[in-house]
């Protein structure tokens, strides 16, 4: 075991990256510029990055070290936009940086890349850790794992860790098939499937509401909740994206990985201790405990939608089949909803009902636990929502834009008579600790370079959660739908209100 | 003769204050309350940015904050006002306020204070004590003071020599939490070395450290530099050799540079003069943004820990000791 850092101060320091290098495939993609490289600076700005540091970007496309970095610096000035860009910190971090062009289905590329870090390990005393990063086209991300491992890169004198970014296969037999690659080269500890969803405040702040309160729990189960809905409306479309998208669909893009993994953290057991193991342990027996749909049941249990044009305000927004790459035909899902049910002790019975769509009126993500209503209200129905059942209570978990919860009860109003009405109690993650907040890519990668898998999705979760929409996928490549179904600029399709209903319930209006 | 200044009454006040805020703005607005937080202000030239200080501090630490404004003089003086301080959030349509309640007090008089005060102190929440007069702490009239709060912060930067170190140890940890901003100063000092020993490869040379050598700026020792010291010591022991010395640096800084010294191992932490630290560690140098910390910036740091600094307890006695050498 290594030892401690007598140095350490866990009461005021910030959590550190140790020595390392991070191999950063697919670095000329957006997802570098946007989202690694300004986390990166972020840290480094937050003074988290240690002496012994570098990145090494890879791509296709052939750069100097000098041409890289110029790139890099113009993605920090487009996307961050919360930290001061410092010319002298610029000037250091940027030494960090290095790039190499090649081919990752060549051998040869993992040979050089091999020479690249034992030279940096020489010179920047990065100890032989290193992280892999697969920013590519998931087609790649097979080429990339075979040529670390043809190359010998997966061992070496320090630790040797990969991210992976979802999606994770394309359903249960590509997830099943990629995670067998993966082992081929990587032990399962060392593997971090990145759910930027599980980085964010507040999916981390569920964990912290509910298991750092004690009046919260009791009431966490069938007997107190009603039913769960889990909602992630975009307002935009696929944005130049479409050909991507069009393979992909709400249910794989969204559901399958982001809000499966939202949903386990809300219904999963208490974890007896806060360590990545026992936490991911708790997420995967909720995973494993949805019940799998029949065939039959699929049209009931799920809707799909896909936008088509509208006029929205003064302009006018193309439909799905016309956006650019898109096939005219396309049978893609833009909107997904279903319902899921967990059967276990704690939740048998109550529907989580979750909906992802693209066009949709705004851009929100949250959820909205119901509970059941007051068994009989003492009060008069004056029609404003006092009669029992109509106003139930409503804890509303904000994930964004704006992060924070909302607790809806009924009160009664100011003067004559017994009238009551709802009110909110607000908590505003922003407004109530005003400093900012990381990116979730910050929190994720200092988690990956710490070795802290807590927010990482495990092999098993990822099966888990692919069987649990597999017989979806199954209906659907069967059974063609009458595409479009809902006019950009609104909920969704009629039928997702329609799954609803027959429960007597309703799709709140976020 | 002003009115004698009653708990009741500002309460009454605030509540009033609560309903025109609410009556002048359509959405209502959003009172937000996190702790008490007592701050006691000297007759010092600055003493109306703690205005803004709170102002600051509300976004992240909403309180209640109870201002004591003690001017020199025994004559009994005592009057007390109330207001609001508010901000809409980016994007937002309704305003977070926080109370504030300005106490202005003679010295004569500060014994009378904390009767007002205690009627005033919002329920099941902490109570944090800020004295920003360094000579006014360590008077008689103060100490009534500090039986209302969990928590005593003090600034010992400006005080012209180390006896706020021997004032705040000599005060019992078991009935306060205290806290020394000049303590605040230093954390991030404190990283940049703990960052160079997060290298297992230098972290081996931790334990044959031989010297490790404090450059301040300035004429006198600081404290900031008893308290570096003292926490090498705690860290290390007293087998490596201490050396404080006068160096030169930005003024700005009341550290210079730190060098460390040991078997086949060299590093060294530096203030430059554009607000950044260089680490020179192995031929590597690794420069960090050191940028300039406001009074906010370092309450900030205190507030945020709400329970024992168990680290800085015993700094803060050693430091006392090596002071009193």
């Amino acid at each position: 075991m290594s030892e401690a850092n007598p140095f350490q101060d866990p009461l005021r320091f910030q959590r550190r990256v140790p020595p390392c290098t991070i191999v950063i495939f697919g670095a000329n993609g957006d997802l570098t510029k946007r989202k690694l490289i300004p986390a990166l600076y972020r840290l480094a700005y937050d003074r988290r990055i240690p002496p012994g540091f570098a990145v090494i970007g890879n791509s296709r496309t052939a750069m100097t070290d000098e041409e890289f970095r110029l790139k890099m610096r113009e993605a920090l000035n487009k996307f961050v936009d919360d930290t001061p860009i410092d010319e002298n910190l610029w000037a250091d971090f940027s030494k960090s940086l290095s790039y190499f062009a090649g081919d990752i289905h060549d051998p040869d590329c993992f040979t050089l890349l091999g020479r690249k870090l034992k030279e940096i390990e020489q010179n920047r005393h990065t100890e032989g850790n290193v992280l892999f990063y697969l920013s590519t086209q998931p087609s790649h991300y097979e080429a990339a794992i075979h040529g670390i491992g043809y190359a010998k890169l997966a061992q070496g004198p320090g630790w040797r860790r990969i991210v992976v970014e979802k999606p994770f296969g394309h359903d249960l037999k590509t997830a099943h098939s990629l995670n067998e690659k993966l082992h081929e080269v990587f032990a399962e500890s060392e593997v971090y499937r990145i759910d930027h969803y599980l980085g964010k405040e507040t999916v981390q702040n569920i964990l912290a509401f509910r298991f750092g309160n004690g009046i919260f729990e009791p009431l966490w189960n069938r007997r107190y909740i009603n039913h769960v809905q889990i909602t992630a409306a975009e307002s935009i479309g696929v944005e130049g994206r479409g050909a991507y998208y069009q393979e992909a669909g709400a249910l794989r893009d969204m559901i399958q990985n982001h809000l499966l993994q939202v949903m386990s953290t809300i219904a999963m057991e208490p974890p007896a201790v806060f360590e990545s193991d026992v936490v991911r342990d708790e997420r995967a027996k909720v995973l494993r405990s949805i019940r799998r749909m029949k065939s039959e049941e699929v049209p009931l249990f799920s809707v799909a939608g896909q936008y088509g044009p509208a006029q929205i305000g003064n302009g006018e927004v193309p439909g799905f089949r016309q956006e650019e790459g898109v096939d005219a035909d396309s049978q893609t899902d833009t909107y997904s909803a279903v319902t899921i049910f967990i059967d276990n002790w704690r939740w048998a019975d109550v529907p989580f009902y979750i909906r992802s769509g693209k066009r949709l009126p705004k851009r929100t993500t949250d959820i909205a636990i119901q509970f059941n209503a007051a068994p009989h209200s003492p009060f008069a129905d004056d029609g404003a929502g006092t009669a029992p059942g109509a106003r139930p209570n409503l804890l509303i978990i904000r994930i964004q834009p704006e992060e924070g919860t909302s607790l809806r009860f009924l009160s009664k109003q100011p003067g004559e008579g017994m009238h009551l009405r709802p009110v909110s109690m607000d908590f505003n993650y922003g407004t109530s600790f005003g400093a900012r907040s990381p990116s979730a890519y910050e929190t994720l990668l200092v988690d990956a370079m710490v070795g802290d898998a807590t927010l990482y999705t495990r092999q098993d979760m990822v099966e888990a959660s692919w069987a649990a929409v597999q017989p979806i996928l199954d209906y659907r490549s069967h059974h063609a739908a009458n595409f479009p179904n809902y006019p950009a600029g609104t909920w969704g399709p009629k039928a997702s209100d329609e799954m609803l209903a027959r429960r007597g319930h309703v799709w709140r209006v976020p | 003769m002003t009115a004698p200044v009653q708990p009741e009454r500002i309460l009454k006040d605030l509540a009033g204050l609560w309903v025109d805020l609410g009556k002048q703005e359509e959405n209502g607005v959003l009172r937000a309350c996190a702790l008490t937080f007592i701050v006691v202000v000297g007759d010092q030239p600055d003493a109306s940015g703690v205005g803004e200080t709170i102002a600051a501090l509300m976004h992240e630490h909403p309180s209640r904050a109870i201002v004591v404004r003690v001017h020199t003089g025994e004559e009994p003086e005592l009057d007390a006002r109330v207001l609001a301080q508010c901000w809409m959030p980016f994007g937002r349509n309704q305003q977070i306020c926080c109370e504030q309640i300005e106490i202005t007090s003679s010295l004569g008089s500060l014994e009378d204070v904390p009767a007002v005060i205690r009627g005033l102190i919002v329920p099941d929440l902490p109570v944090v004590l800020y004295c920003r007069d360094i000579q006014l702490s360590q008077t008689r009239q103060f100490q009534c003071l500090l039986p209302l709060a969990g928590k005593l912060v003090i600034d010992s930067a400006f005080a012209s020599d180390l006896s706020p170190i021997r004032y705040l140890a000599s005060l019992p940890s078991t009935n306060y939490r205290k806290a020394d901003l000049t303590w605040s100063r230093l954390t991030r000092w404190r990283e940049s070395v703990a960052q160079i020993f997060d290298n297992p490869e230098y972290l081996r040379a931790v334990y044959s450290m031989e010297d490790i050598q404090i450059l301040y700026t300035g004429s006198e020792e600081p404290a900031a530099v008893y308290y570096f010291a003292a926490w090498f010591m705690h860290l290390l022991g007293a087998g490596v050799h201490l050396n404080i010395a006068r160096g030169a640096g930005p003024s700005f800084s009341s550290i210079a540079r730190v060098d460390f010294h040991g078997q086949n191992f060299e590093a060294t932490v530096e203030m430059m003069d554009d607000f950044s630290v260089e680490t020179r560690v192995d031929r590597v140098r690794q420069r960090v943004v050191f940028p300039e910390l406001k009074e906010h910036d370092l309450l900030r740091q205190e507030l945020s820990i709400v329970g024992r600094d168990a680290i800085f307890e015993d700094v803060l006695g050693l430091a006392e000791l090596m002071w009193g050498r």
